[in-house]
């Protein structure tokens, strides 16, 4: 394990603390603390990711990452202060790989990076062939003959019911399910009150593929009609 | 047929009590006034004809007339003179005058009546083919003979006609029949004899005259003989069939001047000497000679005169030839006893319809409620017309009614006041009885105009009333103001003006076809005529119909001057109109939020000033606006900000606890205060986003993604996906959440906030091992669900929870940010919804109310059959 990841930053210690995380989860670390100097190190040296914040002097965020996407592929996460649901699709539109809200959970940022490397390192080739038995939606990968779920590469061990719900969800992306729909699918009996059965299984299953299970970007609650996979 | 039944009875009720009153009120006038007149006798047996004081008169005329035929004098009404030229007078002053009015009507009506019987028709054309002057060639004197012979003609024409002479011919008799036609001759012995072969043909009325112990005349067959003979001491009843005359007057009898009357054999107290004091008076019932103050002179004291009336008296009808009219005798008397019959039966029937009216209003008052609905229903029926329409149907048959009746009704006020004086004839209280009757039934109509307008106002009184105008209004709405005003004032102009028109024609056509009528009733027919006491006694100096075309006249000139006057304050106030629309506008324009453009009126109409301050007050609210616009934008940007530059240094220390967490070789002791500052970094950094959160609702900047959704399911969804949090807790939820959808249309990921706060609120608060209710009803299309649970703290009374950073424990150490019911509120209005919190003790509950969304139901269902094709 020798990638190296640009940590970008015009606050000292967040870029400190953020090295020193991920130096312990045994990546390269590179600093920066603005934009320019974000670019002068990616001419220099071999960058494998980027965690970029937005707000900075000199160069900010989002206009040295147009810039660094004019030739490089690399994986980008853009850090930032501001929450709202229209800044992340913003940063998301122009580039970013991953949106992280500032102030983070360190655990889950460090989840992100390895998650994003993975991808860009092993399966960087294999997202081109893909074949039929295989539904993918951004980190996941399910692959119908196996009946197994991969995330970001990695199978995921799912129980027998976890992987029907998750069939049932691959292939129908997008689709909102009424927890009586899914009940009547998976356990393939009439359901009563099968809200909580449902919930527990989909908490599972988030644990098990979201990187952070509190806020989940794949199983979706659609509250007040139901349950669905979000398409990425 | 129960209702049918019902409906009929209602209106046979209605139609009794119709009739009834009707019966009643038309009845009741000629009832009263017979009753003013006549007393209670006349319903009682029929009156003998005799016992009248027409009869009684005329007893008196008769025997004036026959002493001036006796003594060869001279004979008017209630006077004769003998032929000593000695006047005798058979009444005073004041009652002659009586006599004198109705001398005109009376004589009118004989006229009348000849004129039927005639035989002869005579040509009165000529009258209208009279030469003028210029046939004469100019010559005076030719012209004036012409005249002159034709005024012969034409009065001998008269003479044949009606057998009295010209006006001023007073010499010869006037028609025996025919009642005070003025003064009688009896001197010419000639004259006399003819008057007595007329007097003699009416056989109601027996004579004989004697003077100087001489029968002179009689037309009692007994005694005709005998005319011109000695009479000696000879008794007249001795002859006279008592059953078929059974009334006789005597006049000195016993040569003392005094009159004898019989009837039916009884001897009757002529002088009132019996019961009263024999004086004579106004009052005394006969009016003839022998009272101790009613004497009669030496002449008259040699005549004896007798006088027999029938019982049932006859029409006597003579033609005596080819050339001669039929000429009716017997006539008074038997006109006297026929008014008589017909006023019994008159007063018979009148009595007959009072009964039937009782009889009837009592069957009405049986049937009350029937007739009660009835009316109800007539009240209904008036409530559907239009103002103007009951307007236009009260007075036009009110004006109608007025003008066909007033003349009936004035007749009906002369009887009141005048009563039985007046109508001392009975022909003529006849004809006034007939009109009585008539005016009976015109009150009937002016009763019931009155009593629909009564019902109609104390029935309908509260009603919304329809005018016809209210229509219009109604419809010009969608005209802009200025429009309606000018619409408005134009109805008043045409109608004015179509009034003005209206009023021309009538004029000008009554005027050119009615001009010969209009004469007539201004009065100029009355002068025409020669009747300047009518035309006089009218009261108006033109004659009624003069005062009536003044009348219209005049009003048609103030409806002129009316019409000009509206036209020219129309056209003033158009411009008004135009003003008020300017203005009217443009507060509509500062509604829609237009501020910046002012509206200018010129300096002198009357609203400039209205428009200046509504100038005003358009500024004074830009400036407000852009006040508040600033001062809002300001504060999310103020809680934006200083939420960034929190988060910043959170971001830090998250992370370095983070990394110190990681660190192993530190003692136990660090290691917890690690942990500590882990959870309250953790604490800050959700009460930096709630804080953000309820800034953003609060200033309505949320943005808000509203989606029809199934409450129930959202609830269900909530409390699976609280599941953990609640089983770790000792409190258990008790929920009642019906299985059918409860469809609300909201922002779902804002109302689970909602729900997520106040689960984890109750959960929180609650007292340990206590029970959290959670109920969702639908009703009145509503969805509301309740949040009950009991405090483990004590509740403040007055303290209101949903503002923000307030909390049931004033400590703050219980791990919320004291923004959550804060927030349930904020996103539950921007849903559309309302919340509300309420105490009562230690139970605290939470209601959330929500429209129910029904028009989505319908798509809803059709969802899952769409994405179950996808498949």
């Amino acid at each position: 394990m020798d990638e190296c990841v640009l940590v970008v930053d015009d606050d000292r210690e967040i870029v400190r603390a953020i090295a020193l995380l991920l130096e312990k989860e045994g990546y390269r670390v590179l600093r920066a603390y603005d934009g320019m100097e974000a670019l002068r190190v990616l001419a220099e040296q071999e960058v494998q990711l980027i965690i970029m914040d937005v707000m900075m002097p000199k160069l900010d965020g989002l206009s040295a990452m147009m810039k660094i996407r004019e030739r490089k592929n690399l994986p980008i996460i853009v850090l930032s202060a501001k929450t709202e649901d229209t800044d992340k699709i913003l940063g998301l539109s122009m580039g970013a790989d991953d949106y992280v809200a500032k102030p983070f959970n360190p655990q889950e940022l460090a989840a992100r990076v390895k998650s994003q490397l993975r991808r860009y390192t092993l399966l960087g080739g294999i997202h081109a062939q893909n074949e039929e038995d295989e539904i993918v939606n951004g980190r996941l990968c399910y692959r119908l003959k196996e009946r197994t779920l991969y995330a970001d590469g990695e199978p995921v061990r799912l129980t027998a019911t976890e992987t029907k719900i998750m069939e049932l969800l691959m292939k129908n992306r997008g689709r909102i399910f009424p927890a009586e729909e899914i009940y009547e699918r998976v356990w393939e009996e009439p359901s009563f009150s099968p809200e909580n059965t449902v919930m527990v299984h989909i908490r599972h299953m988030r644990e098990k593929i979201e990187l952070n299970p509190k806020e989940p970007e794949y199983i979706k609650v659609v509250w007040g009609i139901g349950y669905k996979m979000e398409k990425m | 047929m129960d209702t049918k039944w019902k409906k009929c009875k209602i209106w046979c009720s209605v139609f009794i009590f119709a009739a009834g009153l009707s019966l009643l009120i038309t009845n009741l006038v000629p009832a009263v006034a017979l009753f003013m007149t006549f007393g209670a006798d006349v319903f009682g047996e029929q009156a003998d004809y005799q016992e009248s004081g027409e009869f009684r008169d005329l007893i008196s005329e008769r025997l004036s007339e026959l002493m001036g035929v006796a003594t060869g004098g001279k004979a008017y009404s209630g006077y004769f003179t003998d032929s000593t030229g000695a006047v005798y007078k058979f009444m005073d002053e004041s009652y002659e005058e009586w006599n004198d009015r109705f001398l005109n009507e009376a004589y009118e009506e004989q006229e009348e009546t000849v004129v039927e019987q005639s035989a002869v028709t005579t040509d009165y054309d000529f009258l209208d083919d009279l030469e003028g002057p210029a046939a004469f060639g100019g010559d005076q004197d030719d012209y004036q003979a012409y005249l002159a012979e034709e005024q012969a003609h034409y009065e001998e024409m008269l003479a044949a006609e009606y057998g009295y002479a010209g006006d001023e011919d007073y010499d010869g008799y006037y028609r025996y029949d025919g009642y005070y036609s003025g003064y009688y001759d009896y001197s010419d012995p000639e004259s006399r004899d003819a008057f007595m072969e007329d007097m003699a043909r009416n056989k109601n009325l027996q004579y004989a005259v004697v003077y100087q112990n001489k029968l002179l005349y009689t037309n009692m067959e007994a005694y005709e003989d005998r005319t011109g003979q000695e009479w000696g001491d000879a008794d007249f009843y001795e002859s006279l069939d008592s059953n078929e005359y059974n009334f006789a007057l005597w006049y000195n009898r016993a040569g003392d001047g005094r009159v004898e009357i019989t009837k039916d054999g009884w001897q009757e107290d002529v002088y009132g000497e019996t019961y009263g004091d024999g004086v004579y008076s106004d009052e005394s019932r006969w009016r003839v000679p022998g009272y101790p103050n009613f004497t009669i002179g030496e002449s008259a004291k040699e005549a004896v005169i007798f006088l027999a009336a029938a019982k049932d008296p006859k029409l006597y009808m003579v033609r005596e030839d080819e050339n001669s009219h039929i000429t009716q005798y017997g006539g008074r008397l038997y006109r006297m006893k026929q008014n008589l019959i017909y006023l019994h039966s008159a007063a018979e029937r009148t009595k007959l319809y009072l009964t039937a009216a009782v009889v009837l209003l009592a069957v009405s008052l049986l049937l009350w409620k029937s007739r009660r609905q009835g009316v109800k229903k007539i009240a209904d029926f008036l409530a559907k017309i239009c103002l103007e329409g009951k307007i236009l149907l009260a007075v036009l048959p009110a004006v109608i009614l007025a003008g066909m009746g007033s003349g009936v009704l004035s007749q009906l006020g002369w009887w009141i006041r005048y009563g039985y004086y007046y109508y001392n004839w009975s022909g003529d209280y006849i004809y006034e009885m007939r009109k009585l009757y008539e005016a009976g039934w015109y009150l009937t109509a002016y009763f019931w105009l009155l009593y629909l307008a009564v019902l109609d106002f104390r029935m309908n009184r509260n009603r919304q009333k329809k005018p016809l105008f209210n229509l219009l209004k109604t419809k010009d709405f969608k005209y802009p103001i200025q429009k309606r005003l000018v619409r408005r004032q134009r109805i008043i102009l045409i109608v004015e003006l179509v009034l003005i028109m209206l009023f021309a024609v009538s004029i000008l056509v009554v005027w050119l076809i009615a001009g010969e009528y209009l004469n007539y009733l201004s009065g100029g027919y009355a002068y025409d005529y020669g009747y300047e006491a009518i035309a006089e006694y009218g009261g108006y100096p033109f004659g009624l119909g003069g005062a009536y075309l003044l009348m219209a006249q005049v009003t048609f000139a103030a409806l002129f001057i009316f019409t000009l006057t509206t036209f020219c304050s129309l056209r003033k106030n158009h411009r008004l109109a135009v003003d008020i629309g300017a203005l009217s506008d443009q507060i509509l324009a500062v509604r829609e939020g237009n501020l910046t453009e002012e509206l200018t009126l010129s300096e002198d109409t009357d609203l400039r000033e209205a428009a200046d301050n509504l100038n005003e007050i358009q500024k004074g609210m830009e400036t407000a606006l852009a006040e508040r616009v600033k001062s809002e934008r300001m504060k999310v940007d103020l809680v934006t900000n200083v939420s960034h530059d929190i988060k910043t240094p959170l971001t830090s220390i998250i992370s370095y606890v983070e990394l110190l967490r990681q660190e192993e070789d530190l003692p136990q002791y660090v290691k917890e205060y690690i942990q500590i500052l882990g959870e309250k970094s953790e604490r800050l950094r959700s009460i930096v986003q709630d804080v953000f959160e309820v800034s953003k609702a609060t200033s309505g900047q949320l943005p808000i993604n509203m989606e029809s959704l199934d409450l129930g399911k959202l609830l269900r969804q909530t409390l699976a996906d609280m599941n953990g949090q609640i089983e770790e807790s000792t409190i258990s939820m008790k929920t009642t959440i019906p299985q059918e959808p409860v469809l609300v249309r909201a922002d779902g990921q804002r109302l689970y906030r909602v729900f997520q706060n106040l689960l984890q609120n109750a959960l929180r608060y609650s007292l340990e091992g206590s029970r959290v209710y959670l109920t969702l009803t639908n009703k009145m299309g509503e969805a509301v669900v309740k949040i009950k649970n009991t405090s483990s703290i004590e509740i403040a009374d007055d303290k209101d929870f949903t503002e923000r950073f307030v909390r049931g424990d004033e400590s703050r150490t219980d791990g919320g940010s004291g923004l959550g019911l804060s927030i349930a509120k904020s996103f539950t209005e921007a849903c559309g919804g309302s919340f509300s919190v309420e105490t009562d003790a230690d139970l605290f509950t939470v209601t959330v109310r929500l429209p129910e969304n029904k028009q989505e139901a319908a798509i809803e269902e059709e969802k899952p059959e769409i994405s179950a094709q996808e498949e």
